[in-house]
């Protein structure tokens, strides 16, 4: 009888430990993938395991890879849709996934959710964490035009901000240009891309403008109205052109403002699970 | 009864392709989801559901065959399988004759799925696509009066976005007359200048892509819009921003979005 149970535990044991090897090495190929940057593949791996994990928590953190896989695939909707079974398998989950959750926001142009997540993130306990969450959150408000908000986030968040607050302040001082006044400046031909800067663009526009209203004059002087129609087709698009350009260089002109400012409040920071610790969640964070 | 937590890890260790295979069919990833229906297969050949879940992922992908087509009717007939499994299939075997120009086996099989499902999305596409069948098709109206009675006092579920997505391709509306002039320009030029110069422009997409893009979003405005691009593109060759690698020679992107984003959706739709 004793023996019996031995042998049945000892099965028992084998059968676990077997399924345990099996989930490592899926484990293992859905990270290879996942650093191969083959997020779509990856994420489908970490679903899988998700599936076949026996604890709770163990599978909200596969579901929570497989959203941050779709999330770097820019799948918005399939990421949430991922973060929302691990929160509801471990809801302890619920920060780390704000932060992807705020990146899916961003993915969808919808600023005001992201603003959300990164904000219910800047209170939190990680350091690291706050910081990442306060940058995006002051890039959000610059991209709104609140710079004041955005100073506000960057000091809040208690990091060296030093760097930060003056590309802000530099964006604070710059002018951005109207696209009206470009647009009405237009009229005359080149001037609207001068006026926000773009002085080569101006030059083609004007030479091209000139040729062809000396060509509508001249055809219209020869009475060749055949080709005079023709050249006034042409002549009718550079100068729309032209008009167009003035109001899309200011638009331009005042997006490159905040990319610029952006980029230097961003930087190059990143973060990534760490793959020795999966499936349990810790982030590594770049800044 | 100590021994379920056991048995339960090993219906687990069973279920999950199976699981993953229809969670990836419901979100529509058709590729992914006849890869795992295929590793299904492989252990338990004789599943019928996902035979039937492979051969819409095979329609959905463009890799079915007439075998595909046939089994997909044929599973219409099979009584163990679930009634919406064959619903299902009934449906996207329909949209398929459909497209082939057998509107009569696919009217009778719209009928099936529009009568058999309890699914309210397949319900709704199904009678959809009979709606757009019969407009096709005016004599199919005759063959059920009430369903065709049916189908029109329900007119009003089928909104626009779901037409779009039950119609086949080709009786897509297509591009807005405003759209037309930039596209007569464009198959002009392609057609006649494009073969004597070569491709010239460095930009990506091409001037002729990015006008017919503009167009096509904006109507006329593509004119000032392309105008605008001529007037820029050897500014952005010049400052080597975005640089992109197509088949050995470097071109720069430049893409509509970056020049249109303040006007919103487009003003031609």
């Amino acid at each position: 009888m004793r023996l019996k149970y031995l042998t049945l535990i000892l099965c028992v044991a084998l059968q676990l430990l077997a399924g345990s090897f099996a989930g490592e090495v899926d484990k293992r190929l859905a990270i290879e993938l996942a650093n191969e940057n083959d997020h779509h593949a990856a994420a489908i791996e970490f679903r899988r395991l998700a599936l076949g994990a026996p604890v709770q928590e163990r599978k909200g953190g596969y579901y929570w890879l497989a959203g941050y896989q779709y999330a770097l695939e820019e799948n918005a909707d399939m990421s949430d849709e991922m973060l929302d079974r691990a929160e509801s398998m471990d809801p302890q989950l619920a920060i780390s996934g704000s932060l992807l959750r705020g990146r899916n926001a961003l993915a969808r142009n919808n600023s005001d959710e992201a603003e959300f997540y990164y904000g219910s993130l800047v209170n939190s306990a990680d350091e690291e964490m706050v910081e990442y969450a306060a940058r995006k959150l002051a890039a959000i408000r610059i991209r709104h035009g609140d710079v004041d908000s955005a100073r506000a986030a960057i000091e809040a968040a208690g990091a060296d901000g030093s760097s930060l607050t003056a590309s802000i302040e530099e964006y604070r001082r710059g002018d951005d240009k109207s696209p009206a006044v470009g647009g009405l400046l237009g009229i005359v031909p080149g001037l609207g891309h001068a006026y926000s800067g773009e002085y080569a663009n101006a030059l083609r526009c004007l030479i091209l403008n000139s040729l062809f209203i000396y060509g509508m004059t001249h055809t219209a002087e020869k009475e060749q109205w055949g080709a005079f129609a023709v050249i006034s087709f042409f002549e009718l698009t550079w100068y729309s052109g032209s008009i167009y350009g003035g109001i899309d260089a200011a638009h331009r002109y005042n997006r490159r403002r905040i990319t610029d400012c952006v980029d230097q409040v961003e930087g190059d920071m990143d973060y990534s699970p760490d793959w020795e610790m999966v499936p349990t969640i810790r982030l590594e964070f770049v800044f | 009864m100590w021994l379920s937590p056991l048995f339960s890890h090993f219906a687990n260790a069973q279920s999950p392709a199976w699981a993953l295979a229809r969670e990836l069919f419901e979100n529509g990833d058709w590729v992914a989801s006849r890869r795992e229906i295929r590793r299904v297969l492989l252990a338990d050949p004789e599943n019928r559901e996902a035979r039937i879940l492979a051969d819409v992922c095979s329609l959905k992908t463009g890799q079915a065959d007439s075998a595909s087509l046939e089994r997909l009717e044929q599973a219409v007939e099979m009584p163990n399988v679930e009634l919406e499994t064959r619903a299902l299939a009934a449906y996207e075997a329909g949209r398929e004759y459909w497209r082939m120009g057998d509107s009569e086996k696919a009217y009778d099989l719209f009928v099936y799925a529009y009568r058999n499902t309890e699914d309210n999305p397949l319900f709704l596409r199904a009678g959809c696509s009979l709606f757009l069948l019969m407009k096709g098709k005016p004599e199919l109206k005759t063959v059920s009066p009430s369903l065709t009675l049916q189908l029109k006092s329900s007119r009003r579920l089928f909104d626009w976005s779901l037409q779009q997505e039950c119609m086949l391709p080709e009786e897509d509306a297509g591009t807005g007359i405003l759209a037309k002039p930039g596209e007569w320009t464009v198959a002009l030029y392609r057609s006649q200048v494009s073969p004597a110069i070569g491709m010239r422009c460095s930009c990506v997409p091409s001037c002729s892509e990015y006008f017919l893009l503009a167009c096509r979003k904006h109507g006329l405005l593509g004119f000032p819009i392309q105008a605008d691009r001529f007037f820029r593109e050897p500014s952005i060759v010049q400052q080597r921003q975005n640089p992109i690698e197509m088949g050995g020679v470097i071109k720069y992107s430049d893409p509509l979005e970056a020049h249109d984003f303040w006007l919103g959706e487009g003003v031609d739709r």
